[in-house]
């Protein structure tokens, strides 16, 4: 490794993996101030914990709130301390701490609740992709219809919650007096339309048809794995109507 | 590289969107956009600076280059910078001398590097290439610093010199940087000025920044203090007057703050011209 390379290496390693005694003997003597190398570095290396904690901390407001601001720090602070960013964009940084929170938390409520905050940031960023209209599917015969293939939008993510993270949150972002997360299944799509990420709240039997389908189910192979036939026989026109028309399946390109 | 002088500018920041597409404030004549904010933003953004763009010229200032790092340049981010830049029409692209991390971790600030022959080496082909990606030339910042490598054996602005004159990049002279730098580490901020090359600069930037006594930090959240006002007039009576624009990125103010600012700057250059006339 070159001299130059060793020197960006040991400014590194002592702000991501707080190992400073490479770089210590390596910097200069101020000649008019008496910090010390190690209050200099300290600038470097407090600033990127602080940088990090905080993006990550924004992206989850009501798991901040549900836990307790100092408790929610800290658990950051730990993922921060073991999860070096890899990416130029630290807009994706915090999509990790969710499942982070599940090794270092036992409150499977709280792990509903940043799954969903997860979701939401990430769909928020995710590319954009153009909606699959009806009018693009007037044209298919019924069988062509059953052997069709249906992809969710680029910026969308299918959850089945186990707790209410969603509607608490939904407390949250109202200021209302947010309760107890309660254990009760929260079938749930967070999708970005019309550059909004909305929460759509499905039925179960809605989730498990989009997920069969988003997983790359032919149309008919799809409805063959829900297990009450006659309820989905029922609903299964409102669903394609709500689908089709709110724009959540993809067209391809 | 020839740039046009934009005048008197601002960045374009979230708290202000709503006063810029209403009002389409006449005293901002051109704003500059964090590249990163952006680059991965829905289409919602991309349309709301196309509809900005009509009325101001646009500059991209970025921050995730990363030119003085060791590992090798991210094709699909300078492919994205590209598609954005072209998208705007953008003046110019600059980002920061420095570096963001090395073996492909990423420290989202802005590194110094040792002032070297060897860093030169390293640097050259590597803007060329970059150059090369963006389809023109880039404008490199002067980061603010709060170490400095005992194995330098340039002052920051003859390595800042040294890339100008071997890739043709431009300058961006943040003058409150010059500031910071300077107290942090002892140097002359007016001996700094007079290094750079006239012919590079292609943009001052002023700034607020905190003062912690035994050293400064680069904050980007207060008004620009008196002496680097001062730094600042000294720069355009012994340089070019070239785009200027406020910086103002934490406890962002009211609208009608940072256009004060920006009159100030504007005052500052005015009585330079009246002067020199």
């Amino acid at each position: 490794m070159s001299g130059y390379a060793l020197q960006l290496q040991a400014l590194h390693d002592a702000m991501v993996h707080k190992r400073p005694d490479a770089i210590v003997p390596l910097i200069k003597p101020a000649r008019h101030n008496e910090l010390s190398p190690h209050e200099r570095l300290a600038v470097y290396a407090d600033g990127y914990d602080i940088r990090l904690i905080d993006a990550t901390l924004a992206d989850y407001p009501a798991l901040a709130h549900y836990m307790g601001e100092d408790e929610c720090r800290a658990a950051v602070a730990a993922f921060v301390g073991v999860t070096p960013s890899t990416y130029w964009d630290l807009n994706r940084y915090p999509v990790a701490f969710a499942a982070f929170l599940k090794g270092r938390v036992p409150d499977k409520a709280a792990h509903a609740l940043a799954d969903l905050e997860c979701a939401i940031a990430e769909v928020f960023w995710l590319p954009e992709s153009k909606p699959l209209t009806p009018d693009t599917l007037a044209w298919l015969s019924e069988d062509a219809f059953g052997n069709q293939t249906f992809q969710l939008r680029t910026a969308a993510k299918l959850l089945k919650l186990e707790y209410a993270a969603n509607e608490y949150l939904t407390a949250f972002r109202a200021e209302e007096h947010a309760a107890a997360i309660n254990e009760m299944p929260e079938p749930l799509l967070v999708i970005r339309l019309d550059n909004e990420v909305k929460r759509e709240v499905l039925e179960p039997m809605e989730h498990d048809l989009l997920h069969a389908l988003n997983s790359g189910q032919p149309f008919n192979e799809a409805l063959n794995q829900i297990a009450d036939q006659e309820a989905l026989a029922t609903t299964l026109p409102h669903y394609i109507a709500r689908w089709l028309q709110s724009g959540f399946f993809r067209r391809a390109e | 590289m020839k740039a046009p002088d934009l005048g008197f500018g601002l960045g374009l920041r979230a708290p202000h969107y709503e006063t810029f597409l209403d009002e389409r404030p006449k005293s901002v004549g051109w704003l500059e956009i964090i590249s990163e904010n952006y680059i991965h933003a829905h289409p919602g953004y991309w349309k709301m600076l196309a509809d900005l763009r009509h009325d101001y010229p646009f500059v991209m200032h970025g921050v995730s280059l990363s030119i003085g790092s060791t590992d090798a340049l991210d094709a699909d981010y300078l492919k994205s910078l590209r598609k954005l830049a072209d998208y705007l029409e953008v003046a110019w692209i600059s980002d920061h001398l420095c570096y963001t991390g090395v073996n492909k971790e990423n420290t989202h600030d802005l590194l110094p590097i040792p002032y070297t022959e060897e860093a030169l080496k390293h640097l050259i082909p590597r803007i060329h290439k970059v150059q090369e990606a963006l389809g023109r030339n880039l404008v490199f910042e002067n980061a603010s610093s709060y170490l400095e490598f005992n194995g330098s054996t340039l002052s920051e602005p003859e390595f800042l010199q040294a890339l100008h004159k071997a890739t043709g990049c431009g300058i961006l002279l943040d003058v409150n940087n010059v500031y910071v730098s300077s107290f942090n580490h002892g140097w002359d901020a007016k001996a700094y000025i007079d290094a750079i090359p006239t012919d590079a600069i292609v943009q001052y930037h002023l700034a607020g920044h905190t003062n912690k006594e035994t050293h400064l930090i680069d904050t980007h959240n207060a008004p620009v203090i008196d002496a680097v006002w001062e730094l600042y007039r000294y720069t355009l009576r012994t340089k070019d007057f070239k785009s200027t624009m406020i910086e103002w990125d934490a406890d962002i103010p009211a609208f009608e703050v940072l256009e004060a600012e920006l009159g100030k700057a504007k005052a500052v250059a005015q009585s330079l011209k009246e002067k020199a006339a």
